[in-house]
């Protein structure tokens, strides 16, 4: 394994989050197969120089096949992907447990479920107490389809159908919102401990902040993400977290086969609390910087300011007061990442943040895939995660993505 | 509670008016179409038409969550609009289940929507439906994913570029004496045994293939060994399905062959020659051998010499009973033994030719163009492209915007950067020189039975009158009609002219006159029960511009030029015979790369 900074987190489970390279249950992480596809981190050792990779077949068969072989009809059923991630990366999903917290009524998770499902995470937990809301079916499929009482219950029965090689498990006994008590608490901490990334989807900001203090302490992984209306945002605390990057380059090598370079790269994550508190002034030059910190990230920044001062509640825009205080602390964060306070029109605001309480269905389908891919990459262990916070806004067009404090510990090339 | 209340507050009752009223077309129910389906169904499209003439595979449920295991090779179209009643039983959705290049979606038939949605994975398809689009002037939008890439775009006739106005990266091509002789890398091997080995041993019998090869002079005794090779191969065909039919294949194909091929000197000065394989000893190891095939655990690596030899025999010896049992045989990627086959063949070659060997696994997925496909692509993607929908709905097409937050509307993909992960792309206006959105469309009904070529011009340059009859040409697809030199068509009918009554675009160009350009037009044919030519709907004005510079023809988009298999074609430059890999296979790609950087 690579050599990587002191862990934040020192638990046994924090140890297990951290190493995505070792599989439970693999028993083999010896052979060198042919693919650049079948080969995958679990058989790389580290090289201490860098040196380019051929990845082409051996002439000779290695003796033993990988204990991480997917065969059958999961092999089918997983063909397509597996030859985009491996079958090293596809058994490593299949050993991942995930826990889906909060707005189980909605099309972000239902979307995020989905997709988790489809892909052939081992274990998923869809924890939400709440009954079905009147317009789930706006942008839940799952709701839509099936109906029933509580939304928890109706996504895992939705997600078992989708794919039977999965275990949905629904825990409607536990609410994420109260953390109040230390019994409700030790509720939340005992369901953190039993997965390795957390899914908070639309829960209040402050309630994902607490979550996240809590599932640090476990060495567990959060992922918090949030459909505004038109809007999305990501956030992600991956604690310490390794990569293997593959980077193909153009040219060839003489069999036609592109040459990729490997890196396993570890990432230091900060904490939501930390993340929202750092200035970017203090990584980008001036210029960057001036580029960087648009007026759209400094509103949302804004807006996440405002709930965390209102127990997680939308501002209206249409108010004065709310709009004097998003204005205030729109300024508030320029000066926190060193910039000038942009002239942003207040009916610009106001339709930008229009119905963040409400969701729409494509918008969901958009965040809630984005989601899923990020909770695959991060359980695989493969390609650069986001870092470490993600903004969609159907007006702007785009979705861009911003590090707040994450930084590159380690790189290390690896050989074949 | 009205599900639609958030909806309808984020939309405005207006925008969300026209949601429920609008008619959508969409083409393809695969990766994308499962994704899109639910998101039209969930928003509330009224009236939602899907077309696609594929059947549900085990491979695609990983990503195409509107089917289960129950629904394997049941139509996609029709469990596609099952599985989305269930999202909202308030919403008309028509199933086809049939390809969107049949008769009976016509020009009209398109005209009928408001909306049409590409989610295709193929460029043929893709084009045909952007003609029809352009030429009915309905706004599309366009989308495609392969692994973590996709995008979306809005292609508004008219207003902004089509898919055809960039062209497509043209297929990767082989030159027949690689393939055939001399193979330096895993895919030449792979063509040889897909392309060549496998229709020769168990597809039909056919010569114009050698035919061309004579004219080929600069290897003219690399050609001739290379007839006498295929005549060779079909005689030992005539005994397929007889015992040892496997073993002689083999004994020809890797020793013979090759033998023959190394007497050929001058081929060798600047390669490493080929060794031909110890036929012998390899049958005897390979007849010691259980089927290797039965551990699936080794697709994922190289096999030994051995055991490809043993899964060549024994593939072959299949395919052989099943061409002498059922007649010719195509290559099927899903068909074990074909795949079997070609995957032993491939090695085998590459061992004699120094080559690397490469695994079951990748050699599938390089014989059949296997694209790999995620889901969480297609979520994005079909996301976005409601999203464009409703920016069409609004008629936000091309609009700027001087506002901080806001951007004006674009086309988007995926994309894996540091501070991004999504892009946006800006709509362009249409490029000049496009062959399909810079020419005028008309539809004229016709009775193809009665009415002649000359019917059809005359009604043509009375209606378009910077359309001189003395002056234009007609082509349909690349067919010459009618040309001022060459008047021959004129007094025979349409049908006589096997001109086809549903998708023909007849293409009237006007040569250059007084330094003058004139837009080209297509005239779409409606098959009509009258008598007579009558030109339905506007008759479009066409734009002339002073010459140069010259417009060139183009091919006409819709035609055959590509399908997903790899061909043999004769490029008309040198006369070589090329064989052909096309890009546009696979799932739910075609291609994805029309985006700018």
């Amino acid at each position: 394994m690579a050599p990587v900074s002191p862990a934040r987190a020192a638990s046994p489970a924090a140890k297990r989050a951290l190493s995505p390279a070792t599989p439970r249950g693999s028993a083999s992480t010896t052979s060198t197969t042919a693919s650049p596809t079948c080969a995958d981190s679990t058989s790389e050792r580290a090289s201490p120089t860098p040196k380019r990779v051929r990845v082409a077949a051996p002439t000779a068969a290695p003796a033993a096949a990988t204990a991480a072989e997917v065969t059958g009809e999961a092999a089918q059923i997983y063909d397509r992907q597996i030859r985009l991630w491996g079958h090293a990366a596809q058994a490593r999903m299949r050993s991942a447990r995930v826990a889906v917290l909060g707005g189980s009524s909605r099309g972000l998770a239902a979307e995020a479920v989905k997709a988790m499902a489809l892909a052939g995470v081992g274990k998923l937990v869809i924890v939400d107490p709440a009954n079905v809301t009147p317009t789930a079916s706006a942008a839940n499929f799952f709701v839509a389809k099936e109906g029933g009482e509580r939304a928890a219950e109706v996504v895992a029965a939705g997600a078992r159908v989708l794919n039977p090689l999965v275990n949905v498990e629904a825990r409607t006994d536990v609410d994420v919102t109260r953390v109040a008590t230390e019994a409700e608490r030790e509720q939340v901490r005992a369901v953190l401990a039993s997965v390795d990334v957390a899914v908070l989807c639309d829960v209040p900001v402050p309630v994902a902040i607490t979550i996240n203090t809590m599932a640090r302490q476990l060495g567990v992984k959060t992922l918090f993400a949030a459909v505004w209306g038109f809007n999305a945002v990501l956030m992600a605390d991956l604690l310490e977290h390794t990569f293997l990057h593959e980077s193909s380059e153009s040219s060839a090598d003489k069999d036609g086969d592109p040459i990729v370079t490997r890196h396993r790269i570890t990432l230091a994550f900060p904490p939501l609390t930390e993340a929202l508190a750092y200035s970017l002034a203090t990584k980008l030059p001036p210029r960057q910087l001036k580029k960087s910190v648009t007026p759209t990230l400094l509103s949302f920044l804004a807006v996440i300011a405002y709930m965390r001062e209102h127990d997680g509640r939308h501002p209206d825009l249409a108010k004065e007061t709310d709009r004097d205080a998003v204005r205030a602390a729109t300024a508030a964060q320029a000066k926190q990442h060193g910039v000038a306070v942009p002239e942003v029109d207040a009916t610009a605001l106001e339709r930008l943040f229009r119905g963040s309480t409400l969701e729409l269905a494509p918008v969901c389908a958009v965040a809630g895939n984005l989601l899923a891919q990020e909770v695959l990459k991060t359980v695989q262990g493969k390609q650069r995660p986001l870092s470490n916070l993600m903004i969609y806004t159907t007006a702007g067009g785009a979705g861009n993505v911003w590090n707040l404090g994450v930084v590159d510990t380690a790189s290390v090339t690896v050989g074949e | 509670m009205d599900r639609h209340a958030p909806s309808r507050a984020l939309l405005g009752t207006q925008l969300f008016a026209q949601v429920e009223n609008t008619r959508v077309l969409m083409v393809g129910a695969g990766g994308i179409g499962c994704e899109l389906l639910k998101n039209l169904a969930m928003l509330g499209f009224g009236h939602i038409e899907l077309v696609d003439l594929d059947t549900i595979d085990v491979t695609n449920l990983n990503r195409q969550f509107l089917f289960q295991r129950q629904h394997v090779s049941q139509s996609k179209a029709h469990v596609a609009r099952e599985s989305a009643l269930r999202f909202n039983r308030n919403i008309t959705i028509i199933s086809h289940h049939g390809n969107i290049k049949d008769p009976q979606f016509d020009l009209a038939w398109f005209k009928s929507f408001n909306l049409v949605f590409n989610a295709l994975d193929n460029l043929d398809a893709r084009r045909h439906v952007n003609l029809m689009c352009v030429a009915g002037k309905v706004p599309l939008i366009d989308a495609g994913t392969a692994g973590y890439s996709g995008q979306s775009t809005i292609i508004q006739p008219g207003v902004t570029e089509c898919y055809d106005c960039h062209p497509k990266p043209t297929p990767k091509t082989f030159p027949v004496c690689t393939i055939r002789s001399t193979p330096s890398a895993p895919i030449h091997c792979i063509v040889w045994a897909k392309n060549f080995m496998f229709p020769q041993l168990f597809g039909e019998d056919e010569d114009e293939g050698d035919a061309n090869l004579v004219n080929d002079t600069t290897n003219a005794k690399q050609v001739q060994e290379l007839v006498r090779e295929a005549q060779a191969l079909r005689e030992l065909k005539r005994s397929a399905g007889l015992p040892g039919f496997a073993e002689r294949v083999f004994v020809k194909i890797y020793r013979h062959d090759i033998e023959r091929l190394l007497s050929m000197e001058g081929l060798w000065q600047m390669r490493q020659k080929p060794v031909p394989l110890d036929v012998e000893a390899l049958v005897a190891a390979a007849n010691e051998l259980r089927d290797p095939l039965a551990d699936e655990t080794a697709h994922c690596r190289v096999r030994t010499i051995e055991e490809t030899t043993k899964v060549f025999l024994q593939s072959t010896a299949a395919l052989a009973k099943r061409y002498a049992a059922s007649g010719p045989q195509s290559f099927d990627k899903d068909d074990d033994a074909a795949m079997a086959f070609v995957s032993a063949a491939a090695n085998l070659r590459c061992h004699v030719y120094h080559i690397a060997l490469k695994s079951f696994f990748e050699i599938k997925s390089m014989a059949g163009n296997i694209v790999p496909i995620v889901a969480t692509t297609n979520g994005v993607v079909a996301g976005l492209m409601v999203l464009h929908a409703l920016q069409v709905l609004e008629g936000r097409v091309l609009e700027t915007t001087t506002d901080l937050l806001t951007a004006p509307p674009a086309a988007q993909h995926l994309v894996s950067r540091p501070n991004q992960v999504l892009a946006r792309d800006k709509l362009f206006p249409p490029v000049s020189s496009c062959a399909v959105c810079a020419r005028a469309y008309v539809q004229v009904a016709v009775d193809t039975a009665s009415t002649t070529l000359g019917d059809l011009l005359e009604a043509i340059v009375d209606a378009f009158s910077v359309l001189p009859v003395d002056n234009v040409t007609v082509l349909e697809g690349a067919r010459m009609l009618y040309d001022p030199d060459f008047d021959d068509n004129l007094g025979r009918t349409l049908a006589d002219l096997n001109v086809p009554s549903h998708h023909a675009f007849l293409l009237v160009d006007a040569y250059d006159q007084d330094d003058q350009l004139v837009q080209p037009l297509s005239v779409y044919i409606q098959k009509s029960g009258k008598k007579g030519v009558e030109i339905l709907g506007n008759v479009p004005q066409l734009w002339t511009k002073p010459a140069p510079p010259k417009v060139q023809d183009a091919p006409i988009a819709g035609g055959d030029e590509l399908d997903d298999e790899v061909v043999m074609a004769v490029d008309d430059d040198d006369e070589d015979i090329i064989m052909t890999e096309s890009s546009a296979a696979g799932n739910e790609t075609g291609h994805v790369g029309r985006t700018r950087r």
